[in-house]
Parts: C-alpha cells; structure tokens; sequence
C-alpha cells in the first residue's frame, strides 16, 4: 500500500536528519580540536622564547607582549564557555584567536632577531680584522662558520636548547676573537684603512710602524705607486 | 517425286543465320538478310524529309556531308526494333562513298566497353605519331578493364564518388553520402557486392565481357542487391563501424524505401563517375582526345564518321561520348576540327534518362523506329508485307550454304542477283503454290520469289501477332521466338512427319489459338486421329482455324500442305454464310488477325451481326443433330456426355462473351477458355460424373430452350429465318438472365456455393465491425445506428489509407501483441483495407454508371448489424464449403478475415488479453491504493518526493511523472475499468477494449506502473539512508572528543595565563 511505503520512507528519513546532525556536530568538534591543538603549539613556542628574552626586553616591549597574550587568554577561555556551552561559534573564535596567536610569534621573533643582531655586531669588525692579521689566519673559516650558524639561529624563536646553543656559540666566536680585542681604535682604523685599500704612507705614524713590526706585519704589507693621472 | 517430308535447310545454318543481333553475323549473312526500312519516322530533322526509306536517309547523310554540315543522328526503338541493322546497312553504304575519310563502326553485339575501346583502338583511327599519347591513353583503359583488382578498383571510386558528385536527389540522412562512403569501406559490405553475381562483379563482367548485353540490360545496382542477410549485418555489427551497421539494417529492412533510393544513387555514382574514373577516361578525357583526332584528321584533309550501334557500349563514358558527338566543326577554335558525321543508336528508355535538353537541342536527325505504338512493337513490321519479306530472306539465308552467300557478297553483294535457294529446288512450284511466297526484291521490274516453306504467310504473321505480351513484337522477337525456334525445335520433325508438333509445344512465345467455332477442334479430334494434334496446329496456325471445306481446302488449306507434313486431309465441313455470331456469341476480337488478306478465304466467317444469308450450293438442315439429345435429355434426364461438353463450350462461349464482367468487377481474362467449360460447369443429368466444385445448371424447360437455340445457332448447315433466330435469341437471354447471377458469382468463386443469399453481406459486416473495434474507432455502449456510422466511418477510405492506418496499429507498441499480431495477419495481402473497401462496394447503391459509393443501401446494413448484434457478435459459423479460399477475392478476403478473426489468435484472444491486463492493472492500483483517498494520497507522495530532494538524490523523473497523474483521473480510470470488469458479453467487451484500450488500459497502466517504481524507489531510498546512517560517526566517539578538546582548552589556557604565573612566581 503506497501509504505505508510513503510512511516508512518518511521514518528513515527523520533518522537520516538526526544521524546527518550529529555528525555535523562532531565535525565540528574535530574542526575545534585541530584548531585548537595548532593554536596551542604556537602558544608554546611564544611562551618559551618570552620567557628567555623577556629579562633582555624593555618594558615598553614586554608590557606589550604580556598584554598580546593576557588578550589571547581572555578570548580562549570565552571560546572554551562556548565550546562547553554547546553552541559551536568556538571555531569562528578560535580563527580570530589563531590570528593573533600568529602576530604574537610574529613580534617575537622580530624582538629575538633583534636580540640576536645585537650579540653578534660587535664580532663584525673584529672578524674582518682578524683576516688581515697573519696570527690569525688558521681560525678564519672557524670563524665564518660559526657566524653563519648564529645567523640561522636567528631566524626561529629560542627555545631553551636554541637558547643555549647560541649563546655557546657567541662565546666561541669571543674565544677566538680574543687576542685582538684589545687593539686600540688608532690601530683598528688603521688595519680598516689597510683591509679597504686606501691606506697611505701617511697612515703609518712611528707608533704604528713599530706596532707591525711588534706583530709581524712589516713583511706582510706592499707598497704600491698609483698614478692618479 | 511427292513433296513430301522434306527439309530444304541444313538446322547447322540458323543459328549463323538467326543471329541475335545484327553484328553478330558476317557481312555477307548481313547483306543476305538486310530488309529495306521503308517507312521511318523522323522525329527531327533539318528539313522536312518527305521520303522516309532509309536509302533517302543516306542520302540524307550524303548531302551534309557535301555541305560540310555536322551531322548527328540518333536512331531510337525499343530493343530489337532493328536499329542495329539499320546502322550497319548505313556504314556499309556510307563506307563505300567515302573511301577517304575515316569512317568507324563501333559494334555493340557483345561488346563490353573493354573490347569497344579495343575496337577504336583497332580500327587505326589513332594510329598516328601524333597521337600515340591518346593512344596509350586508350589502351592504357583497355588494360584496366582486363586487370584482374577492377572490382576493388571500381569500389574505390564508387566510394570516393561520394564525396566528389553531387546527386539531384535529396538523400534520406540515413544514407548521406558521409555514411555511404564508409559502408563503401566496410569489408563485409564490399565482399557482398563483389560476390558471384553480385552487383560489382556484374558490372565488371559488362565491363570486361558484355554479359547482359542481349537484353539491352545496363548493369548496376538492384534493390535486391542491397538487402544483407542476418549473418552479414552481425559481421557487420562485430568488426564494422556503428555507421555502416545502421546503414545495412536500414536498407536491409522490408519495404525499405532507403534501398530503392540508395540504388538510385548508387548505380548514378557508378555510371557517371566511378567508371570513368576507373578507367581514366573521363568525358573531359574523350573530348580532348577525339578534339585532337579531328584536327589531326582536318590536318590530313580528312572527316571522321562514327556509326555506333548502341550507346550503351560506353556505359560509364557514354556522357563524355555524346559530349564529342555534339561538338561541331564550326565557330571559334572549333574551326581547327574535322567534320564529324555519326549516327547512333539508343533506346527509348536512355533516351528519356539520359539525353539532356541541351544535347537534344544539338541532335540534327531523330529518327524513331518504334513510334507508332507505345508498348514494344515495331514500326517495321506493322506492315505485313514487310513482315514475309523479312522472314523469306532469312529463310533463304538459312537454305543456301554459306559460300553461295560469300561468292555473292565477293561480286559486289548486288540486291538484283541474291541467290535464291528455290530456284534450284525440285519442290518449287508445288511448296509455292502451298505455302506461298514473297518477292524480295524491291524492284517492280525485277522478281526473286522465296518460299516460305515450312511456313506460310498466315502462320508468320498469326504467329507474330499473338506473341504474348511478354515479348515485344520487333523483327529480333520475330526470329528468335519464331523463326529460329521453331525451325531449331521443330525443323528436324519434317524428315519425321511429325511437323508441325501439337501446338502447346510449337513456340511458348506464341499464345494458343483456339478453334472458331469451337465445336471444329472437336471435329479434328475425331477425324484426325493419332494426328489429331498436330492437324490441330496445322489448321490453327497455318489453317483459318476451322475445318471449313472450300473447293480443295480445308481450313483454307490445300492438300499439298497436309501433304507436305504427311498429315491425313480431313472432311471437314462444308463452308457456307457464317451463322450466327450474334451480339451473344461473338468470337474473340483478339484472335482475329489483323490482315485480311491473311483470312481472305474464311472472311465471311468475322463477325456478322446480320442473319445469315442463303446459300443454295448447300444442303439445309432444319435444325441441330444434338436436338434430339436435348430432347431426351428434357424428358428423361440423361445427356451423353460428349454432346453434354460440347454444349458446355458452347454456353461457355456464351457466358464470356454474353455477360459484361467488367461490370461485376471481374477481369474477363479471368474467364476459363470455352474449350476447359466441362471443368466448370456441369449440366445435371448428364453422362459423366459431376466432380465437386462445378457449377451445374438444373434441369429445366428454360434451360431446354437455350440448349436447342444454342445448338442451332452453332452448327452451320442449319439455315434460320428471322423469327427463328429471333427465338433462340429470346431463349438465350431469357435462360442467361436467370442464371447471370449464380454465373458470375460462380466465376468469382470457382465453386459451387450453396449459400443464404445475405451470407457475404452478413459476413462482410461483421467482420467491418470487428475491424473497426480492433482499429480503435469504436465506441462503447453504441446504438445500432451509432454502430452503423461508425463502422462506415471506419471503413471509408482507400485501401491504402486504410492500410497505412492499419500499419499504424501494427507498429504500436502500446498494444497487446495478440493485437499487433491479428492485426499483421489481417493486413496479408492487404486483405483487411480491401475488404473494407469491398463491404462499401458491397452494399453500394451506385448512382448511374458510377462504381463511386455515394449511397449505401441502410437497411441491408442494419439487418446485418442487428442480426450481429442478436448474436452478441459471436461470429457467424461458415458453411463447411466455405472452408478454403475460393479464388475469389472479395469471398476470400471476408473468409479469410473471418476466419483469423475466429481463430486461436483471433478476436476472442485479443478480448483476453485485453481484459486480463485490464484485471491485472487494477488489482495492481488497489493494492496499491486500497481504500485510501485518492487527492491526500497524491499529496503525501508529493511532500515526501520533496523532502527526499533535499537530502537525497532521486530520479527527478518521478517528481516530474507525479504532475502528469491526478487524483481525479484516476479515480475515473479505476471506476470506469471496474464498470467494464462487470461487462460479461462479447460486444459489450468488445466495444469496451476498441477505445477503452487506449483510454483506460494503457492510462490505468501507466499509473500502476508510477506507483510501482514509486515503491521500488522508496524502497531504494530507505536502504540508501539506512546505509549512510550506519556510515556516520558514532555518538560515543563524540563525547571522547569533547573531552580531548575540553582538555587542550585548559591546559593552553593555563600556559598562556601569565598572571597566576607571575602570582606563583612572586609567591615561591
């Protein structure tokens, strides 16, 4: 009888629409969690690289960082209510939470860049001295290494082994550099003067004759006659 | 020396002779043979001709030629008609006068168009440097058509014909040139044609050997030829492209009309494209090649004339040949040619298909050789004269060796000194003033006299004129249907005296002749004997087909012919003024030949409608040798039966000549010939046994009467008066008027029927009604009066309306197959229409003379409808002598009817079969529906289709489907099936299945049919949606997530809370 055909299609129909329901809502729920999951390794990563640089900050710099986050707090426990509430509008919050989540990675990595550029400038020009100077010349690839890899150290927040890492490093690179780091600024401007090729027979004052002499470095520097016309 | 059983001809010598056609034999036979044309009609001409003999037409062709005019002559007839021996009679003449130039015959007689090439290229016309090219061109075709690949050859061109010509025709888009060029490259399809007598090794056996040639055949396609067999078409359907598979079934099928015009356009593609372009010889090809001939000719100071017997030798090059023909000598760069004369010979039917209006516009001379009569006759032998001079020359031929002919021909062949064989023959006088015969020579002061032994002027020409309408009458039927055969068949029977052989077997061409009067054959079977026969064809053909006596003849024939055959003379009877041939008995027109000279003697035996004449040289009888047996026949009932059969030929004679068939609608022809009337007819009492099926005329003082007048009226020795002849006239007819009807009736049955007088009528009636309800024009619960207009409704229309109308019903598919079934079998041989047509002529009340149906006659209609309505429309029982096919059509068709309508598989299983679907349809929608309201039901079923639709993907066909049906009709339809469920009688049935088979079955099907697939695919969709909910996540899994999530939650939150950090912190 068509009646009881037309019912009974109906029934599983009904059941359909609870089934398809529910497994809307799990999907949901599966959406929230790989969000969820993604927003707290990031999360991770900030806390830690602020906890290491947080003493090197400013306080205008870690005010606005503690700030990012204590807003990132307050927005995820609202999403967690709703979450628990059962109302499902977590996931479009949790986009927006992941999006400051990046911007906070992304202000501390710029803060650690910083931080890194600062321990590793005043190696620059001792480095490049320290090619010209004959003493010297053995540790200059060692030298070059190690710079390159404090450089890529840069380029990701710190954990506590990155932190580490680096700063092992920077202390390498300061053992190496240590014979030469008490030149004095005449000598270094002249060694600069030399390595640019523009020093002249002016630039070699008694002190600084003597001074090469001292070093070994008569024989190494050439005199050469330009001619300017 | 007796002239006795002698043959004056070696039988070795006709088939040199007979030749069947004019080529064939050697010049001399040719010239021995040749019989002037002396009448032939012009049906153009540059000037008016007043001498129409073909010596005028030479010269005719002499004086164009001295002025330099092109001449182009086409010669028509109908095969045979001698065309070929006219054109051979002009070359041989013209060649003579004009030694310089180039004259060329090109014979047809076995010619193919390979060896018609090979005749041009024999005859040295192109033998020159300066044209060797055009010469290698030729042979270069020649050698094609002798290759072994010219079937593939030609099937390769045909194929590409059908990109490269554009056809006239509309193609029917089943068979566009597209599609036919790959059936062309199908292997099935090309092994078909190629087969052994298929249509390409036809046309390559035209081609390469000329097979067919003789009956003037064309070779091409046939419809037939394009029919594949079952096997071949799953050949097809296996390896062959879907293109070619739909091409072969379409024209495969019966009454294809795609087949007729695919042969059309097949054998166009063949001839005017495939073969020329086999051959390389293409009409721009032949122009350019006999254009550079004719200025290589005018060069020479040269003309060239072509006598081409028959342009059908070129087939597939022929319309580059008459484009050379028409192209003259004059104007433009034309100048550079030489004259061309030629004359051509064509058939009426190429000439009609083949010859352009431009081309007929540049012909100088049509000359028709068959002009006086539409349907193959020629014109030559119209004339008798003609006619015995053409037989005596070939007869003369046939008697003379062939070196007397030879020696003739070697001193010059003159007209004047043709030997004739008679001049040396012993017989001659005797055979010449028995079988007579003619003067060949066509010259008043000169004589040459040949025999027509062993025939005479009246054999030949009787002979020619009753050769039966499926041969034409041309001078080639003369002498091979005649001539040739008799004398091959026969001639030897001479030595035997068994010449001439009884007439069935003397020449199957020839129609039988019969005795006139009849009673004469009767005479010769009694008088002649064991020669009975063949004194019968004697007097038939070479006799006046009676045994009159006249002076020495009998059946105007002389003791010397009886003689001659070793035939007994016969008595015969005395001649006298013919008797009566009366407006009742008159002999038949178309035996009568048409000379009368060749009947002189018996001349007074045609027709008379005066009373006969006294004649005192004769002894008078006062009345017939057979009253007496009459006479006793009356009073005792007892009739011999020879006396009894020859009565019945001669009532026989009566009723065909007595009786207007034409006006009963019956074929005079049909009539059996006088001579087989005891097979027919019997008369009741006489001596032999009355076999079943004769129509046997009652004893009766009418019939008496009739008898004796007859009788009277028949035997010439009896002299009537006015009055008397008067009275058996009265008698006759008074005795026929009685009798027409059961005459005619019987004529159109061949069989006795003993039956009501109403029975065809009630038969026809009831069958119209039944055909009318199977083609679904009845109505239901009609009044005889409705029933009366509808079914004469119905039947109105011609046969072919009707048929189409019929074949309608055969192709619905909607119908039951016991339906479509009696329906086809109710069409074979379109018995169904015809009779239909023949139940309104049946009951016709015809308005003068005119057969067209105005009026019916109402009340003999509406008898029969209520008599067949008293029976509830059980069909009448036929009487057990009605129970096989009378040979009459219209009894026939209404049996035959009857008969498959009350069969196995008749009308009453057609009823069943109806009503059982109809039971079978609505118990299937009760229980589809039970009790349920119709309109809430519809409803339920359209929100359910809808709400599935958003969820589920269904056959949108069957939302679609629900807005066609309604609620309300279909409750009309369930209660007009359960009213028609209680009809218990056969016309109430009956008249319900006509419409209400399409109106209530088929609908009430359709519904039960949507609700069916309605529930199988609800059924489906729940299993669907079952299935995809079983595929769905379980709930338990998410509750495990929402803690893992609640979890993560927490502990993020507790990472990122920064101030209870610091508070731990401050406070550790």
């Amino acid at each position: 009888m068509l009646p009881d055909v037309v019912r009974e299609t109906q029934v599983e129909l009904d059941k359909y629409e609870v089934a398809l329901t529910q497994q809307n809502q799990i999907q949901h729920i599966q959406d929230t969690l790989s969000e969820l999951i993604a927003i707290q390794k990031q999360c991770s990563r900030v806390i830690v690289a602020y906890d290491l640089l947080k003493p090197h900050l400013g306080s205008v710099e870690q005010e606005a960082i503690f700030n990012s986050i204590e807003g990132i707090h307050s927005r995820l426990n609202n999403s967690r209510t709703d979450f628990i509430d059962g109302t499902y509008r977590q996931a479009q919050m949790l986009g927006n939470i992941k999006h400051s989540v990046n911007s906070l990675h992304s202000n501390m990595e710029k803060l650690w860049m910083l931080y890194v550029q600062d321990k590793i400038r005043p190696f620059d020009e001792l480095t490049r001295i320290a090619k010209t100077l004959p003493q010297m010349r053995q540790y200059t690839s060692q030298l070059d290494t190690l710079i390159t890899e404090l450089n890529i150290t840069a380029k990701s927040l710190p954990n506590i082994r990155i932190w580490g890492d680096f700063h092992a490093k920077l202390n390498q690179v300061a053992s190496l550099l240590k014979d030469i780091e008490g030149l004095s600024r005449e000598k270094r401007d002249f060694l600069n003067i030399v390595l640019s090729g523009q020093a002249s027979l002016h630039h070699i004052t008694p002190e600084i004759l003597e001074w090469c002499a001292e070093v070994g470095l008569s024989n190494s520097l050439i005199l050469r006659f330009r001619n300017d016309t | 020396m007796t002239f006795t059983k002698y043959q004056c001809w070696k039988t070795e010598r006709i088939g040199r002779v007979v030749a069947k056609a004019a080529l064939d034999i050697d010049r001399t036979t040719f010239l021995a043979t040749h019989v002037p044309m002396r009448d032939i009609v012009y049906e153009k001409s540059p000037l008016e001709i007043q001498n129409t003999s073909e010596q005028n037409l030479l010269a005719e062709l002499e004086r164009m030629a001295q002025e330099d005019m092109h001449v182009f002559t086409v010669v028509k007839g109908i095969p045979g008609t001698g065309k070929s021996h006219l054109i051979r009679w002009l070359f041989e003449r013209y060649k003579q006068n004009h030694r310089q130039d180039r004259v060329l015959l090109i014979e047809r007689a076995n010619a193919s168009l390979r060896k018609t090439i090979q005749q041009i290229i024999d005859s040295g016309v192109f033998q020159s440097s300066k044209l060797n090219e055009q010469l290698n061109q030729l042979r270069n075709a020649s050698n094609i058509l002798s290759s072994e690949g010219l079937a593939d050859t030609l099937l390769n061109n045909l194929q590409v014909a059908t990109s490269e010509v554009t056809w006239h025709e509309k193609l029917h888009h089943r068979i566009v040139p597209e599609k036919i060029s790959v059936f062309l490259l199908d292997q099935t399809v090309r092994d078909h044609f190629k087969q052994a007598d298929g249509p390409i090794e036809r046309v390559v056996k035209y081609l390469q050997e000329g097979r067919g040639i003789r009956n003037d055949e064309i070779p091409g396609f046939k419809p037939e030829d394009l029919i594949f067999d079952p096997q071949q078409r799953g050949k097809i359907r296996q390896e062959g492209y879907r293109n070619v598979q739909e091409v072969a079934d379409d024209i495969s099928r019966d009454n294809s009309k795609q087949r007729e015009q695919l042969t059309r356009y097949l054998n166009f593609l063949l001839t005017h494209y495939a073969i020329s372009r086999t051959t390389n010889l293409t009409a721009a090809d032949l122009r350019e090649m006999f254009n550079d001939l004719r200025q290589h000719l005018r060069q020479q100071g040269q003309s060239l004339a072509l006598f081409i017997e028959d342009i059908t030798a070129f087939t597939g090059i022929d319309a580059g040949l008459i484009d050379v023909l028409i192209t003259q000598h004059t104007g433009g760069d034309n100048q550079a040619f030489c004259r061309l004369t030629s004359v051509i010979g064509i058939t009426d039917a190429y000439y009609s298909d083949n010859i352009p209006d431009n081309v007929r516009e540049r012909i100088t001379h049509q000359l028709t050789l068959s002009a006086q009569t539409r349907l193959g006759e020629s014109d030559m032998l119209r004339d008798e004269r003609t006619l015995i001079e053409f037989a005596a020359r070939y007869l003369n031929a046939i008697r003379l060796d062939a070196n007397t002919l030879e020696e003739w021909e070697k001193r010059g062949a003159l007209e004047n000194s043709l030997p004739n064989a008679c001049l040396s023959c012993q017989y001659r006088d005797t055979c010449h003033s028995a079988f007579g015969s003619a003067d060949i020579v066509d010259d008043a002061n000169h004589s040459n006299q040949v025999g027509l032994y062993p025939f005479n002027e009246t054999a030949l020409v009787r002979m020619y004129r009753n050769l039966d309408d499926k041969f034409s009458r041309t001078p080639r039927s003369l002498l091979d249907n005649i001539l040739s055969y008799i004398l091959q068949s026969h001639g030897e029977k001479v030595a035997a005296g068994r010449f001439p052989p009884p007439s069935q077997n003397l020449a199957p061409a020839v129609n039988i002749q019969e005795f006139e009067p009849t009673a004469h054959g009767r005479i010769v079977e009694q008088e002649g004997g064991q020669d009975a026969d063949r004194l019968k064809t004697l007097l038939l053909y070479w006799g006046n087909r009676s045994v009159y006596q006249k002076n020495e003849t009998v059946g105007g024939l002389s003791p010397k012919v009886y003689e001659a055959f070793s035939l007994p003379k016969i008595s015969g009877r005395s001649d006298k003024p013919a008797p009566i041939n009366t407006t009742v008995v008159i002999p038949d027109q178309n035996n009568v030949p048409h000379s009368t000279s060749v009947d002189s003697q018996t001349s007074n035996e045609t027709t008379s409608l005066k009373p006969p004449v006294q004649s005192p040289s004769v002894e008078i009888k006062s009345h017939s040798d057979y009253l007496d047996d009459i006479s006793r026949w009356a009073s005792e009932g007892y009739l011999p039966s020879q006396v009894a059969n020859l009565l019945l030929q001669w009532l026989a004679e009566l009723f065909r000549t007595g009786i207007d068939w034409e006006s009963y609608g019956v074929s005079p022809n049909s009539f059996p010939i006088p001579s087989q009337a005891s097979r027919y007819f019997a008369i009741e009492g006489q001596s032999a046994r009355i076999e079943q099926n004769r129509l046997v005329f009652n004893r009766s003082s009418s019939l008496r009467y009739a008898l004796e007048a007859i009788a009277n009226l028949n035997d010439r020795e009896i002299e009537l008066n006015s009055s008397q002849y008067g009275e058996h006239l009265v008698a006759i007819e008074s005795w026929l008027q009685q009798e027409e009807k059961r005459i005619v009736d019987f004529i159109r049955l061949r069989a006795k029927v003993d039956v009501p007088d109403n029975l065809l009528g009630q038969l026809l009636i009831q069958n119209a009604v039944l055909l009318t309800c199977l083609s679904g024009d009845l109505k239901a619960n009609l009044s005889i009066e409705n029933l009366y207009q509808q079914v004469i409704s119905s039947s109105h229309g011609t046969s072919d309306v009707q048929e189409s109308k019929w074949q309608k019903i055969i192709s619905d598919n909607n119908l039951p197959i016991s339906w479509q079934q009696l329906v086809k079998d109710l069409l074979r041989n379109r018995a169904a229409p015809m009779m239909l047509q023949a139940t309104l002529e049946h009951f016709n009340a015809p308005q003068g003379d005119s057969r067209e149906v105005l009026f019916l006659h109402a009340s003999s209609v509406f008898r029969s409808l209520v008599e067949f309505e008293n029976r509830k429309w059980e069909l009448l029982e036929l009487p057990e002598n009605l129970d096989k096919e009378l040979g009459h059509q219209e009894w026939d068709n209404a049996i035959f009817i009857n008969r498959k309508l009350k069969g196995k598989n008749g009308f009453n299983k057609v009823i069943e079969d109806v009503y059982a679907e109809l039971q079978k349809h609505f118990q299937r929608l009760k229980e589809f529906v039970g009790d349920h309201e119709l309109k809430p039901l519809f409803n339920i079923i359209d929100d359910l289709l809808r709400n599935i639709n958003n969820i589920h993907a269904i056959d949108p066909s069957l939302a679609y489907e629900l807005k066609r049906l309604d609620a309300d009709s279909l409750d009309h339809l369930l209660k007009m099936s359960e009213q028609a469920l209680t009809y218990q009688s056969l016309n109430e049935q009956a008249q319900f299945i006509s419409k209400g088979y399409r109106e209530i079955v088929i609908p009430l099907r359709k519904y039960a049919d949507y609700f069916e697939r309605f529930t199988t695919e609800m059924r489906k969709v729940q299993s669907a949606l079952q299935a995809n909910r079983a595929s769905l996540v379980e709930t338990e899994k998410a509750e495990e997530l929402i803690k893992t999530t609640t979890e993560i939650y927490d502990s993020t939150l507790m990472e990122l809370d920064l101030s209870s950090q610091k508070d731990d912190t401050d406070a550790s």
